[in-house]
Parts: C-alpha cells; sequence; structure tokens
C-alpha cells in the first residue's frame, strides 16, 4: 500500500531530523577542535555563556507559547468575522491579514519595546501578532471554502449555528488552517532569533553575539540549530498533515 | 399542514412577495411554478423559517412559526435543494443520518433507520461508505432526498431538486417521489420551472408571477382554465393540453363499454400519452382496455382522451 509507506517513510524522516537536532545540541561541545582548525585565530570558537540545550529549549518555549497565541487569536478572529453578526468585519480582518505580513517583524519587535520593556514578554507579543497574521488568513480562506450548498442544506434541516461551525465548517476548513500554523510556526522558529536583540534567550543569541564580536563560529553554531530545528518541525507538521483526511 | 397568510417579502428594493395567501392541505404534493426570479424559493424558503416575512403570518401544523423554535422546527421538516449540499467530509451513510443524530435519536435505531431509508429509495448499500465526490450527480441528489427523508418528516420542501440532473436520473427521482408520496402520505411542496414536472407530479399547482400567486388548482383544472394569458402562454400556451396525457391515465378516461376482438389492448394504468400513441401506431381510433390479468375491462376512444383534458 503506497499510502501507508509514504505515511511510514513521513514518519522516518521526522524522527532521523528530531534524533539530529538532539545530538547536535548536546554534542555541540564535542565540535570544538573541528572548530579550532576552522577558525584558527578565534580564541574560543563554541558559545558558552547559556548550554545549546538551554538555548534551544528557551528558543522552542518562546515558539510554543507565540505560536499558542497566535492560533488562538488568528482562529478567533477568522470565525468571528465571518459569523452573521461579524461579516462587517471580514474586509477589514483580511486585509490586515494579508498586508500585516509584508510588515518587517523587526519593526513589530521596535514597536513593542517601549510597551512592553525588554526581555521575553516584547518578543512574546511581537511573534504572537506577527504569526497570527498567516493563521487568520488561512482560517479566512478555509470557512470561505466550505460549500455554501452544504451551509445552506445544513441550516435547512436544522443545525444549529454553532453545530454546524462545529461539525461541518471547521472539520472541512481545517487543512487550510493546519497550512496556516505551519507557516506561522515556522516563521516563528526564525523569528525568534531577533529575540535576543531585546534581551530574550534563543538561539539568536549565539549569532548576535557572534556578530557583535566578529566571532563567525558562534553564528554558524545559532544559524546551523535554528535551521535543523525548522526542518524539524516542518517535517512533523508533514506527519500531521498527512494524517489529516483530504477530502 | 400549511397556512400562509398575507406574507410579503420585500429584498433591498425588489419585492420577492406581495402579499401571498394559500393553504396547503395535509398529504398534498404541492408544486410552485413561475419563472425565474417571481419568487418562488422565497417562498418556499418561509417555510421552515429559512426566511423571516416582512409582514403575514405562516402556520405549519396550525402553529405559527414565528412562536417555534426554528431549529426544532427545520428537524421536523425534510429539505432538498438544487445543489443538494451533501456534507462532502462525511460518508454518504453519515449523510442519510444527519438529521437523527441531530435529534440524538440512539445508534441502534439511527443504523434501523438508515437501512430502512436505503431500501425505500433503492440505494446501493455499497454506496453507503463512500464520500459524495466519488458519487454521480443523480446518485448525489438521491442521498440528498434520503437525508430530507430520514427523521421520518411529514412535510418536505424541495427547491429545484431535480433541475440539475441528466434526464434519466430526473425522470427516475420523479418516480420515486411520486411513488414515496403515494405511499406516506407526506406532504410535499415543491419548486420547479419545469412545466411538464409540475404537472406530472402535482396534485395542486400553484402559479406565480412577480411575487404573486396568480392561480391554484388541480393540474387538470388549471391546464383546462388558465387565469389569464400568462398562465396559458406559461404553461404551453395551445400544446399545454399534451402534457395532460402525461398525467391522466387510461383508467380516467376509459368507458364500461364491452371492447370488440379486434382492438389493440392497453393497460388501466397506462398514460393517455401512450394511449394515443397506440392508437397513431396501430390506426386505431379505439383501444380494448384490460387489467393485470389480461381480462378486458373496457373500451377507449378517442374522444374520450379529448374530453378527458376537460374534466
Ligand atoms: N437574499 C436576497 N437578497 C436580495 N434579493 C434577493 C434575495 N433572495 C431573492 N432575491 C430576489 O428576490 C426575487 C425572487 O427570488 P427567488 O425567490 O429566488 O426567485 P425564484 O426562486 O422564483 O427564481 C428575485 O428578484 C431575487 O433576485
Ligand atoms: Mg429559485
Amino acid at each position: 500500500m503506497p499510502e501507508r509507506s509514504g505515511r511510514r517513510g513521513r514518519l522516518a524522516a521526522a524522527g532521523a531530523f528530531s534524533l539530529a537536532l538532539i545530538a547536535l545540541v548536546v554534542a555541540m561541545p564535542a565540535f570544538r577542535p573541528g572548530l579550532h582548525q576552522l577558525f584558527p585565530e578565534l580564541r574560543e570558537p563554541i558559545y558558552a555563556r547559556a548550554s545549546f540545550v538551554t538555548l534551544t529549549i528557551a528558543h522552542l518555549q518562546l515558539v510554543a507559547i507565540a505560536t499558542g497565541f497566535a492560533a488562538a487569536a488568528g482562529i478567533a478572529i477568522g470565525i468571528a468575522v465571518t459569523r452573521e453578526a461579524g461579516r462587517a468585519f471580514a474586509p477589514l480582518a483580511r486585509t490586515v491579514g494579508t498586508i500585516g505580513q509584508t510588515f518587517p517583524p523587526v519593526a513589530v519587535l521596535a514597536l513593542a519595546v517601549p510597551l512592553l520593556g525588554y526581555g521575553s514578554a516584547p518578543t512574546l507579543a511581537a511573534l504572537s501578532i506577527y504569526a497570527a497574521l498567516p493563521v487568520l488568513e488561512a482560517t479566512l480562506s478555509g470557512l470561505g471554502a466550505v460549500p455554501a450548498d452544504a451551509r445552506d442544506a445544513a441550516k435547512g434541516l436544522g443545525f444549529s449555528a454553532w453545530t454546524m461551525l462545529w461539525v461541518i465548517e471547521l472539520p472541512l476548513a481545517w487543512p487550510l488552517m493546519l497550512t496556516g500554523l505551519r507557516n506561522a510556526t515556522i516563521i516563528n522558529v526564525g523569528t525568534a532569533t531577533i529575540g535576543s536583540s531585546v534581551g530574550a534567550l534563543s538561539l539568536g543569541s549565539p549569532i548576535l553575539e557572534g556578530l557583535s564580536a566578529s566571532n563567525p563560529a558562534f553564528v554558524i553554531e545559532g544559524a546551523v540549530v535554528v535551521a535543523l530545528l525548522a526542518i524539524t518541525i516542518d517535517r512533523w507538521f508533514d506527519v500531521l498533515e498527512d494524517m489529516t483526511p483530504v477530502i | 399542514m400549511i397556512q400562509i397568510d398575507h406574507v410579503s417579502k420585500t429584498f433591498a428594493g425588489t419585492q420577492a412577495l406581495a402579499d401571498c395567501t394559500l393553504t396547503i392541505d395535509d398529504g398534498a404534493f404541492f408544486v410552485l411554478i413561475g419563472p425565474s426570479g417571481c419568487g418562488k424559493s422565497t417562498l418556499l424558503r418561509t417555510i421552515n423559517g429559512l426566511i423571516a416575512p416582512d409582514t403575514g403570518t405562516i402556520r405549519v401544523r396550525g402553529k405559527d412559526i414565528a412562536t417555534e423554535d426554528p431549529e426544532r422546527l427545520r428537524q421536523s421538516i425534510g429539505y432538498v435543494i438544487q445543489s443538494v449540499g451533501l456534507f462532502p467530509h462525511w460518508t454518504v451513510a453519515a449523510n442519510i443520518a444527519a438529521v437523527p443524530q441531530l435529534m440524538r435519536w440512539d445508534k441502534g435505531k439511527i443504523a434501523r433507520r438508515v437501512d430502512e431509508i436505503v431500501a425505500l429509495l433503492r440505494i446501493d448499500p455499497a454506496l453507503l461508505p463512500r464520500y459524495p465526490h466519488q458519487l454521480s450527480g443523480g446518485q448525489r441528489q438521491r442521498i440528498g432526498v434520503a437525508r430530507a427523508l430520514a427523521a421520518g418528516p411529514d412535510l418536505i420542501l424541495m427547491d429545484e431538486p431535480f433541475s440539475a440532473l441528466d434526464p434519466v436520473s430526473r425522470v427516475e427521482l420523479q418516480a420515486e417521489m411520486r411513488r414515496v408520496h403515494a405511499e406516506s402520505k407526506t406532504t410535499i411542496v415543491m419548486v420547479t420551472h419545469d412545466v411538464g414536472e409540475a404537472l406530472s407530479l402535482a396534485t395542486t399547482l400553484a402559479i406565480m408571477r412577480a411575487g404573486r400567486i396568480i392561480q391554484i388548482g388541480t393540474p387538470a383544472a388549471v391546464v383546462g382554465a388558465p387565469a389569464d394569458d400568462f398562465v396559458a402562454q406559461f404553461l404551453g400556451g395551445p400544446e399545454r393540453f399534451l402534457h395532460l396525457l402525461d398525467v391522466l391515465s387510461v383508467g380516467a378516461a376509459m368507458s364500461a363499454e364491452p371492447p370488440s376482438g379486434a382492438m389493440p389492448r392497453i393497460a388501466t394504468s397506462a398514460s393517455l400519452r401512450a394511449a394515443l400513441s397506440l392508437m397513431m401506431a396501430e390506426g386505431a381510433q379505439a383501444l380494448a382496455v384490460g387489467d393485470g390479468d389480461g381480462a378486458s375491462v373496457g373500451t377507449l376512444r378517442l374522444d374520450a382522451i379529448v374530453a378527458a383534458s376537460h374534466a
């Protein structure tokens, strides 16, 4: 059965990337001799202010919390403006969802600092707002793609608005919504690095330190872990999307 | 079953319904017909509360629907639309079970009811685990009808249910509806713009134009005595009588006079259209009418066909 082996292949890929990520993060100090040879002029080729395990966990926390807020806000707003009472706000939400994503995340961060100070708070705020936009857009597209005749039939057969949302609209919108969540999460994995510029601990810390102290090894270490983290999460979303029935 | 009393509805300047008053009896097969945009769908959708009238009242089973819980009311009324609107992520079986599920019937009762409906509408049980996109248009609407009948409503609303189907599926489903109606005594209100379909299914016909009900009566009465030129033209002008040949049966026009041996034979239940065609084929002015066992029960003469249209 090709379907089955496809699923097994996806799971294997996600598992392999996860193991590679864990191995890289845990064994980072073991790369010292190699990096020393590569950058002989550097006195300290491995970022050591915090272990890569700590940095990765902090980074994942930022991403998880921010994506959670983003998902809740994006989905809630998407649902609200597609109900009869909120329909007037749908064009506005759609515009904000589309244009908002062309706004650079650094700018959102810069705007958040005066309000929330330094540390993880402005980072979480910026990431949440920024990642809510693709979720909102995906929710609107998903709910908008629910066939009008299915909604007419459901209403005519006596479904309440709530039941219709729960058993007809959201299940039909879910594949598109999941794609939006996937984009939001991947964007956050990358964007969370800039949180370190306002004092949040993340995998951006070695990158920024490396840039300011002219230590390319730090930059490479941070960037490689971020990239591997993004790929790993993306592979797990692949598994999740594969498990979602497509009609 | 339904009393519609002085109902009017205007959408942003367009008057869709203008002071409509009519009664639909228990067990009627009531067909609403009229040109596109005349308000048929709007009138139908006021009956299950999908559209609230601006003025006037609607009673279903004697109760003003404005005072009823809209979801309960709709669950008690079957609803079939032209585009079917099956739920694409549910199997055929789940689609059929939708309303019993909403009404929280227990699992065993739902399963038994699905089996009954599948048998009643002659649905191939192999379709039950499939998804709507795996069905043909005709199969899909058959499931749409099954879904509307599943909770056993005594009233079904149908909005151009067969207009989008191929001719073969359309005729099949019309026959199913005729049979379901005859067997169950369910009241059916159907909207169509197909005159042939209307005359062949209706026990009562209502003709609408520009938001008004122009005429109500049996198909034969409306065809025989159209209220005005518009109705006569809409039903097919001078050719409208030909539709009646489909509707009227040999039994309704024959006489008890014993046939002579040489006459071609036709069954009591055949349509006058089939009878006329047989006369033309055989060059005969009269047919021997037989019952199911082959015994002759009477004679059908050409002039009786002509007279039947005015009965
Ligand atoms: N929701 C609506 N909004 C605005 N106009 C409508 C709406 N529904 C129906 N109409 C208008 O009301 C009239 C009657 O429509 P309808 O009942 O759908 O006609 P029919 O079913 O006979 O074709 C048409 O002019 C149509 O454009
Ligand atoms: Mg219509």
